[in-house]
């Protein structure tokens, strides 16, 4: 049933997407009151939360989440604009359809790790006396027999924890908002209570036999669950308990485990994001937080129907600091888009960049350091890749030259002789050689970014339009810690951007664009299977259907030589050398034919 | 056929003993020399291993088929008859000297391979040999007091896959004695003393640093063929810069080996770096020796090698002894509090620090006016996720203070946090470690880096206190770095250096430490480079030629400069002019060049191009075995046929 709406949804996406379904709004408009309603009622629900907010307002990335997609949800619904309501919508339903199973195992399960979360806050004075209270109630005999206690305690332990967790996510989480909630409010002003008396003993249970696990949340709960517990032993006295009380503990713990996995799949963040295309107009989105940049660029190149091509790329537009860049396929895009303030008027561009994997297209004109651009066959930049990505360490390009520094604070601009090395960027002090050794470190790459600055000829008067940034990705304002770089012309630039991409991520860059290029040939593949029409822009698509498969368009890409070579290899290489040799006898000068041999052995 | 006498010295019989003279014909062939020989003898030994070396002509005669007139052997001809496996002292990358048998008569490059099969080292062609720096006179009486491993009475062994037996190879697992050569050669040594590094030559230009490569012998003679004599020292490097197929499962000797053979180079200015990377790889030695010593005892514990049956028995000791009160008490809240001094570098302000009640909680330190106020709203909550830290200590000074860069989208945070004593600091710094990378208090690893960072702190202690004793405790930072920044820094000025650098790696297993160790060493520019003197057809001057694994490179002598690079993949062809010993290479576009070379061998020259594009033809071959011959006709030239 599930699938049947969202397959109906997406067919009315593709066949008129313009036209905006009266009933979706009223659902999202439903949806997004019920947040409204909940934003409030966790305002009220938190009043402690609100107050101990610092004074100075560090970033409290649980908050900017929450913010931030409440932010983009009403934007988006503001403008009205070619809202992609449709697929939202879509996605919507199926958190929906997952609350909805979940609710009710949640509901109890939830009392335990709120406690938990409870304690952490207000921890009573007395901790130390309830413990030596544990001790005594451990002395007695153990509740029940122990062949399932190890199974259930390690739920329990495990459920209680991972509550924990979700009881702190709550507040920002928009998929288990709900019922949650609404026990987080009654648990601050309940008391302790509520909680029955089975979950209390397992508790027990579960706080003692998984002691050494130091576990926080067992801890904690165990703090504040013991006077119970210590009267429940005593109504009980030394008896033990029967069965069916064990029997109902197991059943509660697998309960709590079910609930758990789905918590577990429900809570992770979705944000509701924005993307700008090439032609001023935007889609909206929700990614998933464990996503990826890849993974998020796929779908949108799913629903978009644009042409598959490398080139697609999420860039990230600092529209204050008048920067951009172009999000690398592995990184994490939701935790690139927590950096964003909330307040923030930088935009997320889905568009096309050549540079973004021009590195691996002409590798020569980036890997060997040359002033000129050159053209190199295919087989020789395989090598070259090859070589570069796929030894026991990275090679770094050996980038060096003079770059224009901009000063901290001013508008002026100083020449420096600049070297880049795997360990960072360096420069040579006034006065020295270029040894290494009286290199001055300029700064490590581990907690950079590299971004490409816009128009600085006129914003900071810088000496060219070509120019790079090196910032921490959370900085988002003018700071002293922002480097800024100026090259004479767009080649070195590029040169550079590229060679710090190579230093801070290695054999990454290189996996990414071997998943990307098999990506583009599949989606290829398949969109000649089904004859349906693309836009060019995909390289292989003169090929015949033949060589779809793409091991054997690679192959080709290596020319005549090397295909052979496969099959000749090594005993080729002995009768070349054996000739070789036979020549070489004769006029007393061996002469050695390697390319051949050389790259023969390299395919 | 006339019959005449053949005059053969037999070694065996003594130094003093006449050359024996037999009566041979021309059509004999070398197998019944020997024969005859033996008999003569009248010993009764195993002679498989003798063979006929021909002193004159410098050769051996090894073909037993052959007959005397074949191999031109005539009257006037002397002739030894001695073994063909003697022993060598040789020298390791990790300084060691190791005493131990190898083949006399057979190429070096195989001769390499047998050494390397003993000593458990994989692809033996990376490695060779090399003469030693001719030392000087007086050191004489030094020589004979270094420490000698043995392994002369250990067989070679034919088959290449090793057996283990206690975790080395069975040859090894003989007797203490040579199980004592097996950890010297798969656990990393100890640093060196300072003073020891400061004695030892160190190639101050790249003129010096061609002298070493002059020093190669030829891979495809044999050791008595260059006039290597019994009982020489000889020393045995990683010659080719490209590591092929490097596995810790298997290269516990090879990793080991690598890994002194790059930290001597750094500590030797062999290969130049700046004083970041220099500070790193002191702190990787620190950390590599440390974790060689704990490994040793750990093995030394008898059934405790194995981690899980390890933590086994301990989750046993907990759950069996412990009354759960003592668990309970001996259980640190996860979280910290304490009386910490605050300080924020602001413009134009000179206020100094000042002390509130801090509490670190998750990824985040809270602090708080006073310790009454903790259950209010803090002054201040500062989430460490993301945030760079850094160790401002002087134990000498009593300053324990953690520097945190906090991001912020308005920049950077600047806040240090000063401790009162090493305990304090080493719990803060370790929380705040682990809370950059997003790990609380809970995460498993912060005992050990707790106890990393006190073993650290110790160790500055030791250091400054009396900076000329050494145990196995405490290391002088000096030892850890090159002359050069030893000169420059007082080891109390080094340590908080490396102190630094260390934070960021001392949660590596020792394995990983090497690796990194390696990685970084690979990754300097320099890496990798091996050069010579030569003059360039045409050219008047001496030039350097740079021979890296993927292309050669030609240095301005006077500059240092890189003149030109050419790739080995635009390479067509080479040759050797052996007449005037110049070695033309032809690269794509009709690009040529030719060279002789100055102060080696033009042979080494030769087979040092050749050896790297032997070495690029393993990378896809499946198959273990080594291609002797493809590695011969691309390093001997026709000299080798």
């Amino acid at each position: 049933m599930e699938q049947f709406s969202d397959d109906e949804l997406d067919h009315a996406a593709e066949e008129d997407s313009d036209k905006e379904d009266q009933d979706l709004d009223k659902m999202f408009g439903a949806w997004l009151g019920e947040l409204d309603k909940l934003t409030k009622s966790l305002d009220d629900g938190r009043p402690e939360k609100v107050k101990k907010a610092p004074l100075r307002q560090e970033s409290n990335m649980a908050n900017m989440a929450y913010r931030f997609s409440v932010y983009n949800i009403n934007e988006a619904l503001n403008q009205g604009d070619a809202v992609d309501l449709d697929a939202l919508m879509a996605d919507l339903c199926s958190i929906e359809q997952e609350l909805s199973t979940i609710s009710k195992p949640s509901s109890a399960s939830s009392h335990l790790g709120l406690t938990g979360d409870a304690k952490v806050r207000q921890k009573p004075p007395a901790g130390r006396s309830h413990s030596t209270k544990v001790g005594s109630s451990n002395s007695r005999p153990p509740l029940a027999s122990n062949f399932s206690m190890d199974d259930i305690t390690a739920q329990l332990e495990k459920a209680s924890q991972s509550m924990d967790e979700a009881a702190r996510q709550t507040p920002y989480s928009s998929s288990t908002m709900r019922r949650p909630t609404s026990h987080h409010h009654h648990h601050r002003t309940g008391s302790v209570g509520t909680v029955t008396e089975h979950e209390v003993r397992s508790f027990v249970h579960s706080s003692r036999s998984s002691i050494n696990s130091a576990s926080a949340s067992s801890m904690d709960s165990l703090d504040i669950e013991k006077p119970k517990s210590d009267t429940d032993g005593l109504q009980d006295g030394q008896d033990q308990p029967s069965s069916e009380e064990e029997q109902a503990a197991k059943q509660k713990a697998e309960k709590i485990r079910v609930a758990l996995e789905k918590i577990k799949e429900a809570q992770v963040k979705k944000l509701v994001i924005r993307v700008h295309l090439s032609d001023e107009s935007s889609k909206t989105v929700m990614v998933d937080e464990r996503q990826t940049v890849r993974q998020v660029l796929d779908s949108l190149l799913d629903k978009s129907h644009c042409g598959y091509s490398l080139d697609w790329s999420l860039v990230e537009i600092i529209s204050e600091l008048q920067m951009e860049r172009i999000f690398e396929d592995h990184e994490n895009l939701v935790e690139n888009l927590l950096n964003w303030t909330r307040d923030s008027t930088n935009r997320l561009m889905f568009i096309e960049r050549i540079e973004k994997y021009a590195l691996f297209k002409n590798p020569q004109n980036y890997l060997l350091g040359r002033k000129e651009t050159c053209e190199m066959a295919d087989r020789n930049k395989e090598a070259l890749l090859e070589e570069c990505f796929c030894g026991s360490s990275i090679s770094v390009p050996e980038m060096e030259g003079v770059l224009w520094l901009k000063d901290d604070g001013k508008k002026s601009w100083k020449k420096r002789y600049f070297l880049l090395r795997a360990s960072g960027i360096y420069y040579v002090p006034k006065g020295k050689a270029k040894a290494s050794r009286d290199l001055v470190c300029f700064l490590q790459l581990d907690h950079v970014n590299v971004y490409l600055g816009q128009d600085y000829r006129s914003k900071y008067k810088a000496p060219t339009d070509y120019c790079m940034v090196l910032k921490h990705p959370q900085i988002q304002k003018k700071s002293q810690y922002i480097k800024y770089l100026c090259c004479d012309d767009v080649r070195t630039l590029h040169q550079w951007v590229n060679g710090i991409r190579i230093a801070k991520y290695g054999k990454l860059l290189y996996l990414n664009y071997q998943e990307a290029m098999r990506r583009t040939e599949a989606a290829h593949d398949w969109s000649s299977l089904s004859s349906s029409s693309i836009k060019s822009g995909s390289s292989s698509s003169s090929l015949p259907e033949s060589q779809s498969n793409h091991s054997s368009q690679s192959d080709s890409g290596v020319s005549e030589t090397t295909s052979s070579g496969h099959v000749r290899s090594q005993s080729v290489v002995s009768s070349i050398f054996s000739e070789a040799w036979k020549r070489g006898s004769q006029a007393d000068e061996p002469k050695v034919t390697i390319e051949e041999l050389y790259f023969s052995n390299l395919n | 056929m006339a019959a005449w006498d053949l005059t053969v010295t037999v070694e065996d019989l003594g130094p003093d003993a006449p050359p024996l003279q037999i009566s041979v014909t021309s059509d004999l062939h070398i197998g019944g020399v020997i024969l005859k020989l033996v008999e003569q003898t009248n010993l009764k030994r195993d002679w498989s291993d003798h063979a006929l070396w021909w002193e004159q002509k410098q050769q051996w005669l090894l073909r037993t088929g052959w007959t005397l007139d074949k191999c031109g052997v005539h009257a006037d001809a002397r002739l030894i008859f001695t073994p063909q496996h003697k022993p060598l002292r040789l020298g390791l990358p990790n300084g060691a000297t190791l005493k131990m048998r190898a083949c006399f008569s057979s190429p070096v490059f195989r001769t390499v391979m047998g050494i390397c099969r003993v000593l458990n080292l994989r692809h033996p062609e990376e490695l060779s040999l090399l003469r030693p720096v001719e030392e000087k006179k007086k050191k004489k009486d030094k020589d004979s007091s270094e420490e000698l491993y043995d392994l002369t009475d250990v067989p070679l062994t034919a088959g290449s896959v090793q057996a283990l037996y206690n975790g080395m190879p069975a040859h090894f697992a003989d007797s203490p004695k040579t199980e004592a050569v097996y950890k010297m050669l798969s656990v990393s040594l100890p640093s060196p003393a300072p003073e020891a590094i400061a004695k030892l030559y160190r190639p101050a230009s790249i003129v010096d640093k061609t002298h070493i490569h002059t020093r190669w012998l030829d891979s495809s003679r044999s050791l008595m063929q260059q006039g290597i004599q019994e009982n020489d020292k000889l020393g045995l490097r990683f010659k080719y810069y490209t590591f092929h197929d490097m596995d810790p499962k298997y290269d516990a000797v090879r990793l080991t080996q690598l890994y002194e053979q790059a930290r001597w180079a750094i500590l030797l200015e062999d290969i130049d770096c700046t004083e970041e990377e220099m500070m790193l790889f002191g702190a990787l030695q620190y950390h590599i020796g440390k974790q060689s010593l704990s490994q040793d005892m750990v093995s030394s514990c008898q059934g405790m090698d194995d981690l899980e049956s390890a933590l086994k028995s301990l989750e046993v000791k907990m759950v069996g002894d412990g009354n759960s009160t003592d668990m309970l008490d001996n259980m640190t809240a996860p979280e910290l509090n304490d009386h910490l001094k605050i300080f924020r570098p602001k413009r134009l302000t000179l206020k100094g620090y000042k002390q509130y009640w801090c509490k670190f909680q998750e990824t985040s330190i809270s602090y708080y006016k006073s310790k009454e106020d903790r259950y209010g709203e803090p002054i201040q909550q500062l989430n460490l996720k993301g945030c760079e830290v850094a160790p401002d200590v002087n134990v000498a000074g009593q300053k324990f203070c953690i520097k945190l860069l906090i991001p912020a989208p308005e920049g950077m945070n600047e806040i240090y946090l000063r401790c009162e004593n090493e305990k304090q600091y080493s719990q803060w710094m370790a929380a705040c470690k682990l809370a950059s990378k997003g790990l609380t208090l809970l995460d498993s690893s912060y005992q050990s880096e707790v106890q990393n960072i006190q073993t650290f702190l110790s160790m500055q202690r030791s250091s400054s206190a009396a900076p000329t004793s050494q145990t196995d405790e405490s290391i002088n930072t000096h030892s850890l770095v090159s002359p050069r920044y030893q000169k420059k820094y007082k080891p109390k000025q080094l340590t908080p250096r490396i102190l630094e650098a260390y934070q960021n790696i001392a949660q590596l297993s020792l394995t990983s430490a090497i690796l990194k160790f390696l990685q970084i060493w690979q990754a300097l520019p320099d890496f990798g480079i091996s050069y010579f003197m030569v003059r360039f057809k045409g050219s008047r001057k001496d030039e350097v030629l740079g021979i890296a694994n993927n292309r050669l490179i030609r240095i301005d002598l006077g500059v240092g400069d890189v003149v030109k690079t050419w790739r080995y993949s635009n390479m067509r062809q080479w040759n050797v002019n052996w007449d005037i010993r110049q070695v033309a290479i032809e690269f794509d576009g009709n690009i040529n060049i030719a060279f002789g070379c100055v102060n080696a061998d033009c042979k080494v020259v030769h087979e040092y191009i050749g050896g790297y594009i032997f070495m690029s033809t393993r990378a896809r071959q499946q198959s273990d075995t080594l291609n002797e011959e493809l590695f011969h006709k691309l390093t001997g030239g026709h000299e080798a046929l």
